[in-house]
């Protein structure tokens, strides 16, 4: 007797000791994001900061590495729990924001907007006053347009057929990338850097104010998913399974694809592309804290704000003075990765 | 209990089920038969709430069935075969059903203990569903549609729809869930709604079978009623000889 409530917290000891070891591994991987970069500090360097002394230093940290830290810990967050909630919802290892069309739908909102909204009369001055609340608008617009767009293609008598949803991908983010070519042509000088730096992604544009901004979309984001995360786990028996244990499916379906387009559309406006992070963590997090969805989605928050956090440190120093897009680095470890997820299942995604 | 009125379903260029009106009593077991694409599953399917049928309505305890917001509460489906994408444990799977019932309190654990006590399944608990045979999986999908049902003090009012859930099983273990669900029905006034292909099992287990044909019920009543010589020839195209057993219950024996 009493077997499950031992198990429930047996579950729980081992959940809280992963999510607080990786808390301490994101404040450790935070502080050396903040002292490496392409002039390296050193401790001693830490310590006159800390007294204050050195004011260029402090700008440094203050004004350049540690926001851009924290938007490398935001934005990996964010991806990774969107991908275990997509990949959940669609009962699929591979669904992604970047393959779903999420990501490139806030591109083409963003590009919209800042090509065209301008034009419009009232709205166009509003644009240009207050981008920082803007521009996530209209991405969250285009990402959840975009997205509900490629689920209802995957849809098939109700159920999702993966294979047409990787199609409907392909042709969604291949649509997206012919429109944001063509409107490049129709650009500006300006214009056209702005939006050259989306489809390559970088957190070099960190600011402490749109890192706010930011951060509360994801937050409210990932604290509403999380609240779905019993739905979440009853959908990976199927929606017909769901609905017998009184899961309102076609509400779930709306909200996550809702919750996933309103906290990586900001994301994606501000930093641009980065994929594979939703792919990649919540699959390794599967075979260590399991994949039940609440553990799962906390621990691959952190997770994914850890990976990218590395990456970009990676990204700043490789080719110091110079720095690569981090989007690179996440494709060049997230490709041979989603090969491999693809081969695994290559029985079941057959059309 | 359930009570449909006029229930039709098409499908476009084809109508599965046509114009059913049939109720099923209060802590009754019924037998749904017939041949394949007679229109069982639709039916089951309907009658859990899964899907709604283009005409007429179902009734669940006098109210329409698609308005009722807690049905999960009160009815449990047990399918054919469920797979789950992910990796989760028998325990997590058993806990599911509990779901409809959060938030979790220490009862909800206990009535789960009870079933892994009831079904042994201690030690199964920590293994991933995947890693499971068939049998293990359905005998697990089962203990989670009866967490659904606990407690198990009174169930008068709750219903438990089974479609053909005992296939995977060796013969022992189909023998053990049916008197387990049997024993359920007759001291706790379960209803039971169940479609099987063993006529045998059918006959002995229910008081009350329903026979469609091509989307239309032919025949409904008592076993001993439907399953005869000449309806098992017309309805099923088989010879048979039918002798009552001891609980004057017809066993059919094929010829």
């Amino acid at each position: 007797m009493d077997k499950t409530k031992a198990l429930v917290a047996r579950q729980k000891k081992k959940t809280n000791i992963i999510c607080f070891a990786l808390l301490i591994a994101t404040v450790l991987f935070a502080m050396a994001g903040t002292l490496i970069g392409p002039a390296t500090l050193s401790v001693v360097d830490f310590q006159s900061l800390l007294t204050g002394e050195n004011q260029l230093l402090t700008d440094l940290i203050w004004k350049i590495r540690f926001p851009r830290v924290i938007l490398a810990l935001i934005t990996g967050g964010a991806l990774a729990v969107s991908g275990c909630a997509l990949q959940n919802l669609f009962n699929n290892p591979l669904a992604d924001t970047g393959l779903i069309g999420i990501s490139s739908g806030a591109v083409m909102g963003v590009v919209t907007g800042v090509l065209f909204g301008k034009a419009i009369p009232v709205f166009g001055s509003i644009l240009e006053s207050h981008p920082q609340y803007f521009l996530p608008l209209l991405a969250f617009t285009g990402a959840f347009g975009l997205g509900l767009l490629v689920y209802r293609l995957a849809l098939q008598g109700g159920k999702v057929n993966i294979g047409i949803m990787l199609l409907a991908g392909i042709a969604a983010n291949a649509f997206a990338g012919a429109y944001t070519g063509l409107l490049i042509n129709l650009a500006n000088d300006e214009q056209l850097r702005t939006i050259t730096f989306w489809s390559l992604g970088s957190l070099n544009g960190a600011e402490p104010s749109t890192n706010i901004i930011l951060g509360c979309f994801v937050l409210v984001g990932t604290l509403m998913l999380l609240r779905r995360s019993g739905e979440l786990d009853v959908m990976t028996m199927g929606e017909r399974e769901a609905v017998y244990l009184g899961v309102d499916t076609g509400k779930i379906k709306k909200e996550v694809l809702l919750l996933t387009a309103l906290m990586c559309g900001p994301i994606t406006a501000y930093v641009g592309l980065i994929g594979f992070v939703g792919l990649v963590i919540p699959h390794i997090l599967r075979m260590v804290i399991g994949p039940k969805m609440k553990p799962l989605m906390i621990a691959s928050f952190l997770s994914g704000g850890i990976f990218l956090n590395l990456s970009d440190t990676f990204a700043k120093t490789v080719v110091a003075p110079s720095e690569l897009p981090i989007g690179v680095i996440t494709a060049l470890i997230g490709t041979p990765f989603f090969t491999y997820l693809l081969l695994k299942q290559k029985r079941r995604i057959s059309l | 209990m359930i009570e449909t009125r006029g229930i039709s379903f098409d499908v476009p260029g084809k109508t599965i089920l046509n114009d059913l009106n049939f109720s099923l009593k209060k802590g009754s077991f019924n037998g749904i038969i017939g041949k394949n694409g007679a229109g069982k599953s639709t039916l089951i399917q309907i009658l859990a709430g899964l899907k709604e049928p283009t005409k007429g309505e179902v009734l669940y305890q006098d109210l329409p069935l698609m308005k009722i917001s807690d049905l999960a509460q009160k009815r449990a489906v047990l399918s054919q075969e469920i797979p789950v994408s992910f990796g989760l444990s028998v325990f997590d799977i058993l806990l599911m059903g509990r779901f409809p019932h959060r938030p979790l309190s220490s009862n909800d654990f206990e009535f789960v203990d009870q079933i892994i006590e009831e079904l042994h399944l201690q030690d199964l608990l920590e293994t991933p569903y995947p890693h499971l045979s068939g049998g293990e999986r359905q005998r697990v999908q089962f203990g989670r549609t009866l967490c659904q049902l606990m407690p198990f003090d009174d169930l008068s009012g709750k219903t438990l729809i089974l479609d053909e859930p005992l296939s995977a099983f060796d013969l022992s273990i189909q023998q053990m869930v049916l008197k387990f669900i049997k024993r359920l029905q007759t001291e706790k006034n379960l209803t039971v709604v169940l479609i099987l292909h063993d006529l045998n099992w059918i006959s002995n287990c229910c008081d009350h079978v329903l026979l469609l044909e091509k989307g239309e019920l032919q025949l409904e009543g008592r076993p001993e009623m439907v399953f005869t010589v000449e309806n098992l020839k017309k309805y099923f195209g088989i010879e048979t000889r039918i002798i009552l057993n001891d609980k004057e219950k017809p066993n059919i024996i094929y010829l």
